[in-house]
């Protein structure tokens, strides 16, 4: 039994009552972050990282767990009932989730978001306590070549099961990929496509594209109907049917683990895996044409591929210290700052702090699922309101949702890289933001009129910070004295299976660009990486 | 396939071989690289390709077909105005956010959807849209220091 003992010793520390009231504060976060689009989690717990200071380690951990994977739970309200996703990864609960608000069904919808959820975090939690080991291994085993053979099935499925034509479908995805290649090249730093502005240099950001297509484009689609007919329909019924719980069963089971292996990858992640998840169901549904058209299964797995994601990402976090994505990255800083090393030792050196965590998003999940249930009732009399009013309020979502997602990437971004030491010139990374960016945006005048780069409002702020910092932004790809991390931070905190001989490991490497979590590997002998999202 | 569809197809691979001919010409500068070793350039000048050749399949399909005149899809006049005011506020709302700052132009972006494009009455649209613009200043703003359009006037 004394293989237990931790586990055991974990719950107690996640169910003491100050816990769980960090969890709570975490998930009713977490539930808001998700509800409103272009506020993502990340951004989030950056905010709230200064504010974890005086918090123990754990109960700092279990808080921002909790934003993490409880914006996983709201992110899909708003794209059931007004066609906007809250996170990019309730992006394809758009389709079938807004279709089943169309028919009626927006109570149905919700609830089986809620419910999916659950079940599948709840899984991946199980998961997590049992092959989180052994997973964070397969992970660093995935290099280029498994990814870009991954992104290339992926695009194929889509664009064969995507629409009637597959000629269209192809020629859409060849369009998406162009538009990825906008911005600087990650390899050698060379500027595509941003014809001189510095707009551009950062690349087309997914959440205003989708802000873009789904949300302005539905208002617009309404706007042609004539008023009468505008109205979305009055619910009926605020449960999913039985028919609905099975027909939800399988996509549920499936959404789970392949949201689980696929969060475990680093640069995977919950948007992905819930595309997988759609995919797939699409791919196996006995009638593919009603994936669509308002099918629960179109919601059901989806949300439960991208809860299992998000809790499948610890795993590569705290087993091997690698962030899976910019989430995680921002944990990672998270974690550092409260002077904890994670990886292989963690396990061993705070099972507290490493059990207490995993067993906190038990409670977690729980508290999301009694915290969401009742919200159904209330989210859908937003339907209620009359279409002129609802109308403005979503192009207003829209606006500030791509508004602010830019200009908060970039300070996320800079606050990943910088950290603790580096960070030293700035006591709180929000103030220079605030500062600098009017009248930076008041030096480049032509530049605000872009529907797409409201945000660059702050970005000249985030941009200057960038050549301030060091000149690591002009190091180029030879590595110079600039791209050195301070001492003490990053190298410090990663044990000798990433490094070998005072070098990172290849596979380490990999990880570092597939996440392109930092802009030099911590040893600084490997040519500039990855671009920060 | 509907006449309305193939024109559809026309007016769609047309705009998309535009766009990659548009790649092809702005990445013309870029290195290009080796197929061992792809520069900046290659990559882009590929898709550029793809897309050329696949926007040119749907425009020959379309033109395979060719249909009566493309219909309007919006022949109504008061639905081309409601879509019109909208694109233009839309658009006001983006050039005019940076110089009146974030609640006068959201007040004005509400004004004018609840006003003409909803058809509501003034004390209607005046209302919301100043519990709109304020509440939504209220709860980004200041409450998730969401880092709103600071106008050269105004907040």
């Amino acid at each position: 039994m004394d293989a237990f003992a931790p586990i055991v010793h974990g719950f107690a520390t996640a169910f003491e009552p100050a816990r769980i009231l960090y969890c709570l504060i975490g998930v009713v976060v977490g539930t808001i972050v998700g509800v409103l689009p272009g506020l993502g989690p990340a951004a989030t717990i950056a905010l709230l990282l200064p504010a974890t200071y005086r918090l123990d380690p754990v109960s700092a951990v279990i808080m921002l767990a909790g934003i993490y994977y409880g914006s996983q739970y709201g992110g899909s309200t708003t794209a059931i009932l007004v066609r906007i996703p809250g996170e990019s990864s309730s992006m394809v609960t758009c389709y079938d989730g807004y279709a089943m608000t169309r028919q009626g069904r927006a109570g149905a919808a919700l609830g089986m978001a809620a419910l999916a959820s659950f079940a599948a975090g709840t899984a991946a939690v199980v998961g997590l306590m049992l092959v989180a080991p052994l997973l964070g291994r397969f992970a660093l085993a995935f290099g280029p070549a498994e990814y870009a053979s991954l992104m290339i099935l992926g695009l194929t499925l889509v664009a064969w099961l995507g629409s009637a034509s597959l000629l269209k479908s192809l020629a859409m995805a060849v369009t998406g990929l162009l538009l990825a290649t906008v911005g600087q090249d990650p390899v050698a730093g060379v500027e595509r496509f941003t014809f001189g502005t510095q707009a551009l240099l950062d690349g087309i950001d997914l959440v205003p594209v989708f802000m873009g297509l789904f949300g302005v484009a539905e208002v617009l689609e309404t706007m042609e109907r004539p008023p009468a007919e505008q109205r979305l329909p009055t619910p009926t019924g605020l449960w999913p049917t039985r028919q609905d719980f099975t027909d939800s069963a399988a996509p549920v089971a499936r959404g789970t683990v392949l949201g689980f292996l696929l969060g475990v990858l680093p640069g995977g992640g919950a948007t992905i895996a819930s595309i997988a998840s759609y995919v797939i169901e699409k791919r196996v549904a006995k009638n593919r044409a009603r994936l669509g058209q308002g099918a629960i299964e179109g919601v059901a797995g989806p949300e439960a591929a991208n809860n299992a994601a998000a809790t499948g990402s610890f795993i590569p976090l705290l087993t091997l210290g690698i962030p899976a994505n910019v989430v995680m990255a921002m944990m990672l800083a998270a974690l550092t700052l409260h002077g904890i090393r994670p990886g292989p030792l963690l396990v061993g050196e705070r099972p507290d702090l490493f059990w207490g965590v995993i067993a906190s998003m038990y409670l977690g999940n729980a508290l999301l699922l009694i915290l969401n249930l009742p919200l159904v009732g209330l989210f859908i009399q937003i339907l209620r309101t009359p279409y002129p009013v609802l109308a403005p309020l979503i192009l207003l979502f829209c606006l500030i949702g791509s508004y602010s997602v830019t200009g908060q990437t970039a300070e996320v971004a800079t606050k990943a890289r910088l950290r603790r030491g580096a960070a030293g010139a700035r006591a709180d990374p929000r103030s220079p933001a605030r500062g600098v960016a009017a009248p930076g945006a008041r030096d480049l005048p032509g530049e605000r009129r872009r529907l797409r780069d409201a945000p660059d409002l702050a970005r000249p702020a985030a941009r200057r910070r960038r050549v301030a910092g060091g000149a690591r932004a002009q190091a180029g790809p030879a590595p110079g004295p600039g791209l050195r991390e301070a001492p003490g931070t990053l190298s410090a905190a990663w044990p000798g299976i990433l490094t070998r001989g005072g070098k990172c490991t290849p596979a380490f490497l990999t990880t570092l660009e597939n996440t392109r979590s930092l802009r030099a590997c911590p040893c600084a002998s490997v040519k500039l990486l990855h671009r920060l999202p | 396939m509907t006449p309305r569809r193939a024109r559809a197809d026309v007016a769609g691979g047309a705009a998309l071989l535009a766009l990659a001919a548009l790649a092809w010409v702005a990445g013309r500068g870029l290195p290009l690289g080796a197929l061992s070793q792809p520069g900046a350039g290659f990559f882009p000048r590929l898709l550029a390709l793809l897309l050329a050749l696949l926007s040119l399949a749907l425009l020959v399909r379309g033109l395979a077909r060719p249909g009566a005149a493309f219909t309007e899809p919006w022949t109504d006049r008061s639905t081309r105005r409601r879509l019109l005011l909208m694109t233009g506020a839309l658009a006001f709302y983006v050039a005019a956010v940076g110089t009146l700052g974030y609640l006068v132009t959201t007040a004005a972006l509400f004004v004018v959807m609840v006003r003409w494009v909803g058809g509501r009455g003034w004390a209607h649209a005046l209302v919301i849209a100043a519990l709109g613009s304020a509440g939504s200043w209220y709860v980004f703003g200041r409450l998730l220091r969401v880092n709103l359009p600071v106008g050269a006037l105004l907040p």
